[in-house]
């Protein structure tokens, strides 16, 4: 296993009554681009401080290159944390705050200069060597914040909400940079975010979470084609969630309304089931087609979004589906509230729900 | 209409103008008037001679007070900087519940109900040399002979001071403190430091303006003061106040109005050393 592992064990953090993070296990590689990614109070960023130390696991263990690191101060388990704020000194000049842990573990002056130099390079910020904090922006603040984190060659950087404070545009530019820096160094990133899209964007493993536990772990592609949950296919957007009675493989989520499902989710008995099914994957037409549901669908809202349209379609009295249409489809053949409409889909598009 | 939207801005400054110079200006220029005016055992003489000045900076007195005076304000800002930031530091950093950090913050407070002097005078019985500390101590058999020090001594007189003043530096002192961002320190732990040294190399230097402002207020204090030091003293030293509470007491004005502008000098001239290490703007 390559440097920098993180290994979550049971892990769990008690406030008084309340449980933050309920017993959580986690396999992080070394060297990887982790996203722990939740709705604020999830418990993600409590994760996170726990693993640099700055919040003490109520239970289990934290292991880091297969070192249990659960008990020790921040600066010997070999992670530097970034914080939300970039919290960086502001009686320090951007030189001084990166050579800060240099200066407190006694190296020359002289030498934790030029260190500090080396890293504001790294991260193109040389020429504000001089700068204070206040004299800064966000993004310039947030590139000096990272040189700070990188100074001690940490093996696992950890990022809390670190792109949040930063305007869209530049919110793009710094993640590029962010992953331009995890790849050069290959050390392991652990990078907090409620965006599914900064999310998607970064990572090698993205870790859903939502009330102090873990919903899914999987790559991005996994998450978005293959959501295991519910909670994880609303938070990610782009799914249709659609419940209902199963038998064999009919499936009706609504009396008028019965859908084949694939083979794999045959089941003899009656029972409940929820399946996924992502919106750009419905087909949408003004005339029946070879596959479409019988029930025809009526279009209740529809809104353009650039790229794609959101068409919003009542199927029956309680199926209610969001379908992506693309903008050519779209613009040849436009839709309007109140419209009918078809809808149709391969079944092996349906995903099962736990 | 033109006329009063112009001039606006001078009437909303009126006001405060008009106090300041009432109630500050006018007040210090009669004092410097005064102080190059003659006088006798019984009557002040307007004219314009300098012998006041000439009498008071040639007198070894005036020496030996200033340096007294000195000597208190040292040591008094010393003692009270530490206790105030460790004070401070305490409420800010060790106190996490919001509530009980007024609580402590309001108890700090609650000496200074009563006045000055009662506080003062209340060191006497526990001070004397019959007092508590001394009778406690010749009980345990720690001390064979009551010690005499602890009253009517430059021990007693910065231990009123301390007493009276700390309060002055910890308000400062924890107004900046509760400013300071608790992930500045969390970044400074991250970056391995130890606790004493997350307060060296981020608490003490994010907190020099209000360490500057309590030190200001405390050395305005300590040098003004004639009240402390008489009691706390017992009338054995005299600060550059006591003087000039003397000289006031014999009819001398405008003896007693050079010694101030010489003190106001002294003082001001203090304060522009200190203001040079803050940016006061910065605080408000």
């Amino acid at each position: 296993m390559s440097k920098g592992s993180v290994e979550l064990i049971g892990v769990s953090k008690r406030y008084d009554e309340s449980l933050a993070v309920k017993e959580i296990n986690l396999k992080i590689p070394g060297g990887s681009y982790c996203c722990l990614l939740g709705p604020s109070g999830c418990g993600k960023s409590t994760t996170l401080r726990m693993i640099a130390g700055h919040e003490a696991a109520s239970d289990g263990d934290i292991l880091l290159n297969n070192r249990n690191v659960t008990d020790l101060p921040p600066r010997e388990r070999g992670t530097a944390l970034m914080f939300q704020n970039y919290a960086l000194f502001p009686h320090l000049n951007s030189l001084d705050n990166v050579a800060f842990s240099l200066k407190i573990s006694g190296v020359s002056k002289e030498e934790r200069h030029s260190r500090a130099r080396k890293m504001l390079d790294l991260v193109n910020m040389e020429r504000f060597a001089e700068a204070f904090p206040e004299q800064m922006s966000g993004g310039q603040q947030q590139r000096v914040a990272l040189a700070r984190a990188l100074i001690n060659e940490p093996e696992v950087i950890l990022l809390d909400e670190p792109l949040s404070a930063l305007d869209p545009f530049l919110r793009a530019r710094m993640r590029t940079e962010l992953k331009r820096i995890q790849q050069k160094l290959g050390i392991t990133f652990i990078h907090v975010t409620h965006s599914q899209e900064e999310a998607f964007a970064l990572s090698d493993q993205v870790v859903v979470m939502n009330h102090g536990h873990i919903e899914q772990v999987d790559t991005p592609v996994g998450i978005f084609t293959r959501p295991r949950t519910a909670f994880v296919a609303s938070f990610i957007g782009g799914h249709n969630i659609i419940s209902g009675k199963q038998q064999n493989n009919q499936f009706s989520p609504d009396k008028a309304v019965t859908i084949e499902l694939p083979q794999s989710l045959h089941s003899d008995a009656l029972q409940e089931r929820t399946v996924s099914l992502r919106c750009d994957r419905i087909r949408i037409a003004s005339q029946p087609f070879e596959g479409a549901l019988k029930a025809v669908a009526r279009i209740e809202e529809v809104e353009y979004l650039g790229s794609y349209i959101h068409l919003k379609c009542q199927v029956g009295e309680q199926l209610c589906l969001s379908v992506y249409q693309n903008d050519a489809d779209f613009l040849s053949h436009p839709f309007a509230p109140g419209d009918s409409a078809y809808l149709g889909w391969q079944n092996d598009q349906l995903n099962p729900l736990q | 209409m033109r006329f009063f939207s112009q001039y606006i801005s001078y009437f909303q400054a009126a006001p405060l103008a008009l106090i300041i110079l009432l109630f500050l200006l006018f007040p210090v220029l009669t004092i410097l008037v005064v102080s190059f005016w003659d006088y006798d055992s019984y009557r002040l003489i307007p004219d314009f001679i300098t012998e006041n000045y000439e009498f008071l900076l040639t007198s070894p007195v005036t020496y030996s007070a200033y340096l007294k005076t000195l000597f208190y304000a040292i040591a008094t800002l010393v003692i009270t900087l530490l206790i105030g930031f460790t004070v401070a530091y305490y409420i800010a950093f060790y106190i996490r519940n919001s509530f009980v950090q007024s609580l402590l913050f309001i108890a700090c407070t609650v000496p200074f109900l009563t006045s000055n002097i009662i506080r003062m005078i209340s060191w006497i019985p526990l001070l004397g040399r019959n007092g508590l500390v001394n009778s406690a101590l010749l009980e345990t058999h720690i001390i064979d002979e009551p010690i005499e020090w602890l009253l009517y001594s430059d021990f007693s007189v910065i231990l009123a001071f301390v007493h009276l003043y700390t309060l002055f530096v910890v308000v400062p002192v924890f107004n900046s403190m509760m400013r300071i961002d608790r992930n500045l320190v969390e970044a400074a732990i991250d970056s391995g430091a130890s606790a004493m040294q997350t307060i060296t190399h981020v608490i003490l230097p994010l907190c020099k303006s209000g360490l500057a402002i309590g030190s200001i207020f405390v050395m305005t204090l300590v040098m003004g003061d004639f009240i402390t030091v008489t009691m706390m003293s017992g009338g054995l030293s005299a600060s550059v106040g006591v003087l000039i509470r003397n000289e006031i007491s014999l009819l001398q004005y405008p003896a007693a109005a050079a010694n101030a502008i010489v003190l106001l000098g002294t003082v001001l001239i203090m304060l522009s050393v200190m203001f040079r290490f803050i940016n006061i703007k910065k605080e408000l």
